[in-house]
């Protein structure tokens, strides 16, 4: 984007002011991440403000070949991934140079998750969404936020990951089982606006 | 198609990221698959429910980002930035002054260097020194200028100005970011490292960034330099002895 990268010099010349064009253009698209990563306004809000002002101090190292979206996410993900560490205090697995570790990994299929009929807690479907991805870990939710929340292509997600498209494409579909089941185990029901078959009747084991 | 197989393709299609083949046979494994198909309807609703999370951001987001950069950066000439903590103002300010031969040329292209450089070594105790950013004024009178209502070590410095320090003139020399920091940081261990002939020592740091990233993790022990044009994919750490 020609506009972006000529606003860019700009701010690097000196007009810190328009700094302010790009925080309101990707603020909707950096808080949304940092919120689905913290889990709460209060801390997105705080996740939000740090990667802009990062982002700030380390825009003359934008390289403009990159797009800055994906620079701009990548910041985000590492503040988001730093924070959600520090909170922990345990060191975990590196989100961004694992490369392709997982390529021969199996997924985690749907085993034998209680059907949702045996209890029928009826909640909002979105509510009961934001609480299993809190409970999610957080490789697999980044890589659901970026792709569901905001968007991005499989490629764009590589970039921001540094991982392959396949990698992604293979996480994509852990992330979304490990997630139904989840919600299926906390005894919710998903809701399908688009299916309007009646469902079956009371399933045995899911034979996958 | 096995059940596991489709899973991928089924999370594929939901992005639209399946190729024709694929898609063609995931449609074959869905027709004979009521598990699959149930599942496709269970994602597809993850999807929306995960979409519906989606929240605007607080109103005064923007303008609190604008607010802590405005602090950080009060004026902004040129790309150089020069970050003055409080902790080390003083210590700056003693180098700066024994530096004196480096900051001579530049003082006495001002009408009133003498007086300054006076100013600035007598005022190089005061503890009230606030935390600071300082650009460099453009002009001689610009400096004047400042000068005339500040009256104090901050506008001697910019007489003195930050490219006359030992930090700018490496990160000049070398095209490259150069952190000033003030005691060796446990960032710095094992590092690869240089002794200069005043007895400093520069660390080289792995990407340009770096100098940025220590910068930032130490902000009162440290104060970053970068040049005009930063050409090098490394940046350095310069302590000083
Ligand atoms: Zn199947």
């Amino acid at each position: 984007m020609t506009d972006e990268k000529a606003l860019i010099r700009k701010i690097l010349d000196g007009d810190q002011e328009a700094f302010a064009i790009l925080v309101t253009a990707y603020e909707k698209q950096v808080y949304n991440l940092c919120l689905r990563m913290c889990g709460n306004q209060e801390d997105a809000r705080d996740l939000a403000q740090e990667a802009f002002l990062k982002a700030w101090r380390r825009l003359q190292f934008y390289q403009s070949e990159a797009s800055f979206s994906t620079w701009l996410y990548r910041l985000t993900t590492n503040v988001c991934i730093d924070f959600l560490r520090q909170k922990k205090r345990r060191p975990t697995v590196s989100l961004t140079v694992d490369g392709d570790s997982e390529e021969g990994q199996e997924l985690d299929l749907p085993d034998g998750a209680p059907s949702p009929e045996d209890r029928l807690l009826h909640q909002e479907t979105s509510r009961a969404v934001q609480k299993a991805m809190e409970q999610l870990d957080e490789e697999c939710r980044l890589v659901l936020t970026l792709r569901v929340v905001e968007d991005l292509s499989y490629e764009e997600i590589a970039r921001v990951l540094d991982l392959n498209t396949g990698t992604v494409k293979s996480r994509l579909a852990r992330a979304r089982i490990k997630l139904r089941k989840i919600l299926l185990q906390s005894g919710n029901k998903l809701e399908s606006n688009s299916s309007n078959q009646p469902k079956e009747g009371r399933r045995t084991r899911h034979e996958l | 198609m096995n059940c596991e197989e489709a899973l991928v393709l089924l999370s594929g299609h939901l992005d639209g990221q399946n190729s024709e083949e694929e898609a063609a046979r995931l449609q074959d494994h869905l027709a004979q698959c009521p598990d699959c198909r149930r599942l496709m309807e269970d994602l597809k609703a993850l999807d929306a429910g995960l979409l519906s999370l989606e929240e605007e951001p607080p109103t005064d987001l923007c303008e609190s980002v604008m607010e802590a950069i405005r602090q950080e950066a009060p004026v902004r000439k040129k790309k150089r930035r020069w970050v003055w903590p409080t902790t080390a103002a003083a210590a700056v300010l003693i180098l700066l002054a024994g530096a004196g031969t480096l900051a001579a040329p530049k003082l006495h292209t001002t009408e009133d260097a003498a007086p300054q450089m006076a100013r600035m070594m007598a005022t190089a105790v005061e503890p009230e020194m606030a935390e600071q950013e300082i650009a460099e004024p453009e002009t001689a009178d610009e400096a004047a200028e400042i000068s005339l209502y500040s009256g104090t070590a901050e506008a001697a410095l910019y007489t003195a100005a930050p490219e006359d320090s030992p930090a700018q003139a490496l990160a000049e020399e070398r095209q490259a970011p150069v952190v000033l920091v003030y005691g060796a940081l446990p960032e710095l261990d094992g590092l690869p490292c240089e002794a200069l002939e005043d007895g400093g020592l520069l660390y080289t740091l792995e990407t340009a960034e770096s100098a940025s990233i220590l910068w930032e993790a130490h902000p009162d022990e440290a104060v970053l330099y970068l040049p005009e044009e930063t050409a090098a994919e490394v940046s350095y750490a310069l302590l000083l002895p």
